[in-house]
């Protein structure tokens, strides 16, 4: 091997100036790319089921509802090791994750939850961009917090897939919402949701649930309902330097 | 017109170069060096590079001699900007188009002297020349050895296949 691959900088560089696509190409000629390449592949996840697949298959497939999800502790503990390597490996290279929520893409947060010990192993992910589609129920929606610790979280937006006419999508951002104040985001600094008054709370009650965070230094909210009440609960927050209401229309 | 003032290069095979100040300060490293050690008559000596290679950067170093210097490396979002544009420019197209080996000694001295741009230009058309490979098409291109077992490479092809399709 040329010595030029030798050096990390230079064999970094051009893995930066690559596609997604062609650095998971670079991982697969030999050990020394496949070191380089990992974190470039892992920073963003345009989902979640990348990580999932680090669970053993029959994990996957017994993913619903069945006396199955709960191993007996022989078997649990086989699989962890078997897995665990694996897992934190590549989720410690993760700074970003965009979710799409919805009754599909469910499974495998349910499955991430199911192993609740492994998955607060997401150490450096700083930006979550989740999008709310539709769910069944509110245990579903609540999942999410319940789901991942995130002691490094900076950046949270959190989106309906349709404002207009999605009530389903609606409902699970308000579960979604209840559950911020028992989620722990202690680094937490920016905060965007957008927020259809149909959804089964009251914007006072998520601007209570907002102050929770109170490191928060941007908060973009925007909501079918009159704003003004809003800005007299957010200003509270000791370290808000921009302040961003908007109006939804629908 | 009094004559610009001139140091001198020497490379690892003991050539000497001539060059404006002007010109060998585009390298970092050189830049440095002359202000540590103040003018002087004195050759300054690349023991990394050797002649055929110094003449190839000195040329790329006369042509951009009157370039804005990059920013300072401080700021690491430049840094990105640097990396995401990858156009290279018509000039500096032509002047990289060497064979394999010229291309990663270029690489290496512009690295080692620390001449930001060149290097951009060198990575950029490494990278330029991996797109679209698959990655035993990469092997080939640069003599590389796969050192994975079997079970290795399945494994890691099934990790980041999800990547192929983004």
């Amino acid at each position: 091997m040329h010595r030029l691959w030798s050096i990390p900088e230079i064999l970094s560089f051009i893995l930066e100036c690559l596609s997604r696509r062609d650095q998971a190409r670079m991982a697969q000629v030999c050990r020394h790319f496949w070191e380089r390449a990992v974190p470039f592949i892992w920073r963003e996840l345009p989902e979640i089921y990348m990580l999932v697949q680090h669970f053993p298959p029959e994990k996957q497939s017994s993913g619903k509802g069945t006396n199955s999800d709960q191993p007996g502790e022989d078997e649990l503990a086989r699989d962890e090791v078997a897995l665990l390597p694996r897992f934190s490996f590549h989720a410690r290279f993760v700074r970003a994750i965009s979710l799409t929520l919805n009754w599909y893409t469910y499974g495998d947060l349910e499955l991430l939850a199911t192993r609740r010990p492994l998955t607060s192993s997401l150490p450096n992910l700083k930006t979550l961009m989740v999008t709310i589609g539709d769910l069944d129920d509110a245990a579903q929606a609540e999942l999410i917090p319940s789901t991942l610790y995130l002691p490094s979280l900076t950046t949270l937006q959190i989106y309906p897939m349709n404002a207009d006419d999605d009530l389903d999508s609606c409902d699970s951002l308000a579960f979604l919402a209840r559950a911020i104040p028992r989620t722990h985001f202690p680094k937490l600094e920016s905060l965007s949701i957008e927020f259809p008054v149909e959804a089964e709370i009251s914007p006072e009650c998520l601007a209570e649930a907002i102050r929770s965070c109170q490191g928060l230094k941007l908060v973009e909210f925007k909501t079918t309902d009159d704003t003004l009440r809003l800005e007299e609960a957010l200003k509270a927050l000791p370290l808000l330097q921009t302040l961003r209401l908007g109006q939804l229309y629908i | 017109m009094s004559a610009a003032p001139q140091v001198t290069l020497e490379s690892s095979d003991g050539e000497k170069f001539k060059v404006d100040k002007e010109v060998a300060e585009r390298s970092v490293l050189i830049k440095n060096m002359i202000e540590d050690v103040g003018e002087s008559d004195n050759p300054i000596p690349l023991p990394n590079v050797n002649a055929s290679v110094l003449k190839k950067v000195l040329e790329y170093c006369e042509h951009h001699r009157g370039d804005p210097l990059p920013a300072a490396d401080a700021d690491p979002s430049n840094d990105d900007n640097r990396k995401r544009a990858t156009e290279i420019s018509d000039w500096d197209q032509k002047f990289i188009q060497v064979d394999q080996e010229m291309l990663f000694e270029i690489i290496l001295a512009a690295n080692y002297m620390d001449i930001k741009p060149l290097l951009d230009v060198g990575c950029k058309t490494v990278a330029n020349m991996i797109k679209g490979k698959t990655p035993e098409e990469i092997r080939k291109l640069f003599n590389i050895v796969n050192d994975f077992t079997p079970e290795e490479e399945a494994q890691i092809k099934k990790e980041n296949e999800w990547a192929e399709d983004r």
